[in-house]
């Protein structure tokens, strides 16, 4: 006999296990399933960075209120106005006519200042409020960068709550110990500005 | 995606699952262990599925799957057995291997035995073109090396198995 079908005959004489079959098809099925809660477990893990990314974010744009909050307003370095048409005139023209309607829609705080200030290189309009829990800034900035803030954002910053929203080209920063989204609302209805 | 996913996977188990028992029995001559054979086979499918994206349609599923089981049954014999690489100096030939004639009446059992007791280079060329019928060019492609080496090592083979089969004979008083 040829050596080669003997040794052929030998081989293929072997038994399968009955099971092998199915063995085989649950690794395989359990393989893929892995792919999938791999996948799945991913986009968890992607999210969770988007979210925590996206925080970062945020926090990183409401310190640019806070910076003018607490270098200027809690640090003293701001002029104190008696009058609303001292406040006006340090404004200008087109900042100016909004003092009235803040001293109006702001009840429970009193308006002390408002000016043009610069912290670092950017420039504010900052309106100074007193009220029984200290200081409260609205700090209204240009928009510089990429910079964005597309809905209402409100953190606890160093000690310091800091809401924060935007207009086409500004943004606008309440910040004070307490939060004050009630000031937010009316400052955002004193701009005009829409969300 | 999911659903060209689907398609794919079902692909490859009309395409490659028909081939599982060739592939354990291979697998077995290859290890000379059933258990392992078992355990080899899957981790073949397993591999053959995970690279599955890289196989091209239309192309020899059946070698290929038998590609993959020569290169995983190389990663087991030296994970299992701490098998070296087979590193001597081969000489090439030519020349065509012989055919060898032996008597019929050897069992299945000791056949195998016989071929338990080839290295395992050996064992890989005579399983892949006297018992799978590869062509030499194919055996080379799977396992990489020229077509002179595989000619050599099957000829080599054939012979030490003719050889282990004649002392088989010898001790049990065949023949």
């Amino acid at each position: 006999m040829n050596q080669r079908d003997l040794l052929r005959r030998a081989v293929d004489s072997e038994p399968v296990p009955a099971d092998l079959s199915a063995l085989v098809r649950t690794s395989l099925e359990g393989h893929r399933s892995r792919n999938w809660l791999g996948l799945l477990a991913g986009l968890a893990a992607c999210c969770v960075l988007l979210v925590a990314g996206l925080n970062v974010y945020t926090v990183s744009v409401l310190r640019v209120g806070l910076n003018d909050h607490v270098h200027c307003g809690l640090g003293r370095n701001f002029p104190v106005q008696a009058e609303s048409n001292e406040m006006a005139a340090a404004l200008g023209p087109e900042f100016g006519p909004m003092v009235q309607p803040m001293m109006q829609k702001t009840s429970g705080l009193r308006l002390i200042s408002a000016h043009k200030c610069f912290v670092g290189k950017r420039q504010y309009i900052h309106f100074v409020f007193e009220g029984s829990d200290g200081l409260t800034s609205v700090s209204i900035t240009e928009q510089a960068g990429l910079e964005w803030l597309p809905v209402q954002q409100e953190r606890e910053i160093d000690g310091q709550a800091v809401i924060g929203f935007e207009d086409d080209h500004y943004m606008v920063f309440v910040s004070s110990a307490q939060p004050k989204p009630d000031l937010a609302k009316n400052v955002e209805e004193v701009l005009g500005f829409r969300l | 995606m999911f659903f060209q996913r689907k398609d794919r996977r079902d692909e490859f188990d009309r395409e490659a699952l028909p081939w599982l028992d060739e592939i354990y029995r291979t697998a077995a001559g290859l290890l000379g262990n059933r258990d392992h054979a078992a355990d080899l086979a899957q981790d073949v499918y397993l591999n053959a599925w995970k690279s599955y994206d890289r196989f091209e349609p239309g192309t020899n599923i059946r070698a290929w799957l038998h590609k993959i089981l020569v290169h995983r049954a190389a990663h087991f014999r030296r994970k299992l057995y701490r098998e070296q690489p087979f590193g001597n100096k081969e000489e090439e030939t030519q020349d065509i291997p012989e055919e060898i004639t032996v008597p019929d009446h050897f069992s299945d059992r000791q056949v195998n035995d016989a071929l338990g007791r080839l290295q395992a280079p050996y064992r890989e060329v005579i399983l892949l073109s006297d018992v799978r019928e590869f062509a030499y060019k194919e055996i080379a492609e799977m396992l990489e090396i020229p077509i002179g080496t595989v000619m050599s090592r099957l000829s080599r083979a054939r012979k030490q198995l003719r050889q282990e089969l004649d002392t088989v004979a010898r001790e049990r008083g065949l023949g």
